[in-house]
């Protein structure tokens, strides 16, 4: 049971006593769903427990980064915190940078950082590292910018939505919710599914490793 | 207030050490590690400095740790061991205390039936040059003392003897003389609550009540139980119960005998009556939440903690409750009052690790969906 879905309103996993070694924070019940979807398709691997857990749709990068700080602190066999957020308005620099800051507000040592991609920082500590995602993709023509981006990038590649459509919507929220699309990473082509949501395997790769 | 404390060598715990305590330190964690033996060990502490313990039921505090797990009637001489991990008594149990920012260090050997307090090397000589007449622990590296009078007539080592408090009060300086009287004091009065006192209301009754009514402080009880437990009491009196008599509940058309409200009421009134009569001391609470009602819980604590603030009460409780953590950090919050929550790992070889965190950070782990009693996993 590599990954451990945490607010299922189960209490067995934990029974176990099994150590978790990274814990991944969404910002929403919505993202943290689309990263299951995604380990479930890809059969994601991992070298130790991994939970999986939502801030509950806070989107205060303040207080995500409060809730990583105090994890962060607390933890003692965990290696990695993940977090992804939304780029929002924000490019995924200022977003990223944004994100550091608060978490330096925290009291979280921020000196050492390695860059990953544009979109994944992992902020290096002692004891643990802290990788931040900012989710979203850039090309697309919305004011703001969410995971739902990559869904809406994998339904382009599926054929099942045109570039056209998206200009009359203003974020890929608008545009996965108007739509019934079923279950859309679990019926989709797996190379597909790995183009569209690229850097959020990256992350997962990154935290379980 | 107690802010540090170290423990080896005792019950199942080989050493633990916890910095930072608070006005109110909850202890949490899986069985078996070592919540109820810390609390204990602060009992065992303040047996240095009074033997007694009336409430209990038991002769001495000795006696009550001995038989508080599990009532066998065991004594000193009988059963000393279940005191010491796996039984062995050879090396003594050592609680350490930073205690109004003075180190106190307490051991208890298998020869001497209660704590002995540790003193400075230079404080003994002290004391040796100004009483010659006492004589004092003789064992090369042990300046322990006696604080205690007591029969000594069986000890291993016959050139100990107890020096009375008193005595050894007025050898020490001024200054020394001043904070030695409050520590005394503090551990003096700390009191071991937990819910098998509820089977002994005789005993809390005789202990307490007399105080109690003379300062008016039942009136407390009486709120507590009439806002928590739905008992509409009108007021608390003694009934006859065969050759003696007992505390009782006025209800508007009967009068009920406390021994018959319900356990949670008769637990909230063991909490509440130690709490009025205490000060500037600490009360260890295990598991406060035992047989309460969330609505029950609620308006004790709040009195609890009402009381531990204007009292001076440094609170000690272990619990394997969430919703408790919760109610007690939300109060302490609006009562302007520190807590603290120390998540307890005991490894194999005994040892006992401690982490500390708020109820704010226990409070992000929920919402994270994780749980702070298993704090382990992560």
């Amino acid at each position: 049971m590599p990954f451990i879905y945490l607010k299922t309103g189960k209490i067995i996993p934990f029974i176990e006593n099994e150590k978790l070694r990274a814990i991944i924070l969404c910002e929403g019940k919505g993202d943290a769903e689309i990263l299951k979807d995604i380990v479930e398709k890809l059969d994601v691997p991992s070298r130790g427990n991994v939970a999986v857990t939502d801030c509950g749709g806070i989107s205060m990068i303040s207080e995500m980064a409060d809730s990583v700080a105090r994890v962060a602190r607390i933890s003692k066999a965990l290696k990695k915190i993940a977090v992804m957020v939304d780029a929002n308005d924000q490019t995924f620099e200022q977003r990223i940078e944004a994100f550091k800051n608060s978490l330096k507000d925290h009291g979280v040592n921020t000196d050492y950082v390695q860059e990953i991609t544009e979109s994944l920082h992992v902020v290096k500590g002692e004891r643990i590292d802290i990788a931040i995602k900012i989710a979203g993709v850039m090309n697309l023509p919305f004011a703001k910018h969410t995971i739902e981006d990559h869904t809406v990038q994998l339904l382009m590649l599926e054929g099942k939505i045109k570039h056209g459509q998206l200009r009359k919507a203003n974020s890929a929220k608008e545009i996965i919710q108007s739509k019934e699309f079923g279950d859309i990473i679990g019926t989709a082509d797996e190379e597909n599914v790995k183009r569209s949501f690229k850097n959020i395997i990256e992350l997962l790769k990154t935290t379980t490793n | 207030m107690i802010t540090s404390l170290g423990i080896s060598g005792f019950r199942g715990i080989k050493n633990c050490r916890i910095d930072d305590l608070s006005e109110i330190s909850l202890f949490i964690g899986r069985n078996n590690s070592g919540k109820s033996s810390i609390l204990e060990a602060l009992y065992l502490a303040s047996a240095a400095f009074n033997e007694t313990a009336p409430i209990s039921g038991y002769a001495t505090k000795i006696d009550y740790l001995l038989n508080r797990r599990c009532e066998r009637n065991l004594r000193w001489n009988t059963g000393q061991e279940t005191l010491w991990p796996n039984y062995e008594t050879k090396i003594p149990i050592k609680i350490e205390l930073n205690l109004n920012q003075e180190k106190l260090e307490m051991s208890l050997f298998n020869w001497h039936h209660h704590p002995l307090l540790r003193l400075s090397t230079s404080l003994m000589e002290k004391l040796a040059s100004t009483r010659t007449s006492i004589p004092i622990l003789e064992l090369p590296h042990m300046n322990h003392v006696c604080l205690l009078d007591g029969s000594l007539a069986n000890l291993k080592y016959q050139t100990f003897s107890g020096i009375p408090w008193a005595s050894l009060s007025e050898m020490l300086d001024e200054d020394l003389k001043g904070k030695f009287y409050q520590i005394r004091s503090f551990m003096d009065g700390l009191s071991f609550v937990d819910s098998s006192l509820i089977h002994r209301m005789e005993n809390v009754e005789k202990a307490l009540w007399n105080r109690l009514l003379k300062e008016r402080l039942d009136k407390l009880v009486t709120s507590v139980l009439k806002q928590g437990y739905d008992v509409d009491i009108e007021d608390l009196t003694y009934v006859p119960s065969g050759d003696t008599y007992q505390l009782a509940v006025k209800l508007p058309k009967t009068t009920i005998r406390m021994d018959d409200l319900g356990d949670g009421a008769r637990y909230a009134t063991v909490l509440v009556m130690m709490a009025a009569l205490a000060k500037d001391t600490a009360l260890l609470i295990e598991e406060p939440e035992s047989h309460q009602h969330p609505g029950g819980l609620v308006k004790t604590l709040n009195m609890l903690l009402s009381l531990a603030k204007q009292n001076h009460i440094q609170i000690f409780a272990s619990t394997h409750s969430v919703e408790f953590i919760k109610i007690a950090g939300e109060i302490a919050d609006e009562k302007n009052v520190r807590v603290k929550i120390f998540f307890l790992e005991r490894d194999k070889e005994g040892n006992v690790e401690a982490r500390s965190m708020s109820p704010e950070d226990a409070s992000v782990l929920e919402k994270l969906g994780l749980d702070a009693r298993f704090l382990d996993i992560m």
